[in-house]
């Protein structure tokens, strides 16, 4: 589904501070997969997810989607099918449109009609995205989205982005902004969301815990190579057994 | 006390006025709420569609409202170069701004020819119409251009035009690059600063190198003199702010030339008015801060 061929990002070349921020020879991720990825500070997490969304282009390999080779094309034509997440709910939805305004607003492709009124065609479609997260957003599809809690707003954002049909989705620690109780249930929606939707996801967390119970394979990140490439699908990882990985590679970084 | 005789020639006179400089509070939205640009170019590119008018209207036979069209279409290329030299020179908002107004200056002059063109005797748009009757029509006109930017603001390209400015890495995400919005968003302003000046132009009869002079300072204070008595919590409410602020602007100028201020310290008070204004929003803002959020991330 997803295929990286020898990328390699790196900042600053020839020169004094020159840092390799991402170096991986090979990676496929699957249809439809969840996929992990946690790592110290500067593992090239954030890199990879800007790789794949194109803000960063790679000089060097090649990335293929659905077989299609897209190495060559920038965000503005990638964000058609891939889209992002960030952490902070304010990158995500503007504050002062309403729920169904950020929605519609999403929803819009290039190449529609610029000129059309935004708020044309029905609302049940919308109406039926909100009530899947279980917040009452459904009824509150007026209210602004600078109003909402930073749990809700990123629902809003999640569903803004499933509205544009992505193939991939990814999600940077997108649930790091919100408070323990809502974090662990937004996400379950959201897995059963990319699930209904065919979506290959690829969340980075710093929640081990959340790694864990979730998904089909879990990345370490270590220096821009994936260190560890662990496949939770079939055979179940405890959370010990992760945690003495992680620590192995930090260890070996240097950072404990 | 002034006499009911003198009220209604002064209020005409308050309309009039503030319909034309409305539409550069209009322009201002589109700038400064819209892309987020607070665009120092509107001070030169107002003189440039009353030069541009003054001249056509004087040395050619073209009829007034075509006139207009130009007067607003060379506005728009200022709006095109302050733009590009933030989004492609990568210079500062501010500065690329002030870098316009100075040159626009120069080229005002040169369009002009000299300093200041009288437009005695001139055809304009207002004709047809008796004089008395000139107030309502140029509110009717300020208000048509108002119902069409609403119109415009309500579609999917109003809606990123305003993201823009608000959020850019949303327009990001949808597959845009905010700058073109930005670009656009300036050219819609500029011309419709354009505009306005052209029709002040008639309104004065004359078209002066020096009469966008202070126009930033006056419309800033124009909108959030609307926003704090209005606030700007969907388009409408924003641009009915923008209506409403240039009428009560232009109705404290007048006051203010009433209570035989002395036309040198008129700067002090409209900078006073201004500082009023934002002070007045700020408490409004703190005071409401969790039931709405402006137009603009305000």
């Amino acid at each position: 589904m997803i295929r990286l061929e020898n990328i390699n990002v790196t900042f600053g070349k020839g020169t004094e501070t020159e840092v390799c921020a991402l170096d991986i020879p090979a990676l496929e991720l699957f249809e439809g997969s969840w996929n992990n990825v946690i790592g110290p500070n500067g593992s090239g997490k954030s890199t990879l997810l800007k790789v794949i969304c194109g803000q960063i282009l790679s000089l060097e390999g090649k990335i293929f989607i659905t077989g299609k080779n897209i190495t060559g094309s920038g965000a503005s034509k990638r964000f058609d099918y891939v889209q992002m997440i960030e952490q902070d709910p304010r990158n995500n939805t503007v504050a002062s449109m309403t729920i169904e305004e950020n929605l519609r607003l999403y929803a819009f492709r290039r190449g529609s009609p610029a000129l059309s009124f935004l708020k044309s065609g029905s609302v049940a479609e919308i109406r039926k995205l909100l009530a899947r997260f279980d917040m009452g957003l459904e009824d509150r599809l007026h209210s602004q989205a600078g109003l909402l809690s930073g749990g809700q707003r990123q629902a809003v954002a999640v569903a803004a982005v499933l509205l544009r049909n992505p193939k991939i989705l990814l999600l940077d620690e997108f649930t790091a902004a919100i408070d323990p109780k809502t974090a662990p249930k937004l996400l379950n929606i959201v897995k059963q969301l990319a699930a209904d939707f065919k979506i290959t996801v690829i969340m980075v967390s710093h929640d081990l815990e959340q790694v864990i119970n979730s998904g089909d394979r879990i990345f370490i990140l270590s220096s821009g190579k994936v260190a560890e490439d662990i496949a939770t699908a079939a055979a179940k990882i405890t959370k010990a057994e992760l945690v003495a990985k992680y620590t192995r590679v930090l260890e070996e970084e240097g950072v404990l | 006390m002034m006499s009911i005789n003198e009220l209604i020639p002064m209020l005409g006179s308050v309309l009039e006025l503030s319909s034309i400089y409305s539409i550069v509070t209009l322009g201002l939205v589109f700038s400064f709420r819209m892309v987020g640009f607070a665009d120092l170019t509107i001070e030169s590119s107002f003189t440039t569609g009353a030069a541009v008018y003054a001249v056509l209207i004087t040395q050619t036979s073209i009829s007034p409202l075509l006139a207009l069209a130009l007067a607003g279409l060379a506005g728009s290329v200022a709006g095109v170069c302050t733009a590009l030299l933030h989004v492609k020179g990568h210079i500062s908002r501010l500065l690329s701004g002030i870098i316009m107004m100075t040159i626009l200056y120069s080229v005002n002059l040169q369009i002009m020819g000299k300093g200041n063109l009288q437009l005695v005797n001139t055809v304009t748009i207002f004709d047809a119409v008796p004089t008395g009757v000139r107030p309502v029509c140029m509110v009717l006109l300020a208000l048509l251009i108002y119902a069409a930017s609403f119109l415009l603001l309500k579609t999917h390209f109003g809606y990123l035009l305003r993201t823009c400015g608000e959020n850019p890495s949303v327009v990001e995400k949808l597959g845009y690059r905010a700058g073109g919005f930005v670009i656009l968003g300036l050219v819609i302003s500029n011309a419709l600063t354009s505009l306005s000046g052209a029709i002040a132009a008639q309104y004065y009869g004359y078209s002066d190198v020096g009469m966008g002079t202070g126009l930033i300072v006056a419309v800033f204070a124009a909108l959030i003199l609307g926003e704090s008595v209005c606030s700007p919590k969907s388009i409408f409410r924003l641009l009915a702010a923008a209506f409403i602020g240039s009428i009560l602007y232009r109705l404290a100028f007048e006051i203010g030339l009433r209570m035989n201020i002395h036309p040198w310290n008129l700067r002090i008070a409209v900078g006073l008015l201004l500082a009023v204004a934002l002070v007045l929003k700020q408490a409004i803002n703190r005071k409401h801060s969790k039931l709405f959020v402006g137009v603009g991330g305000i």
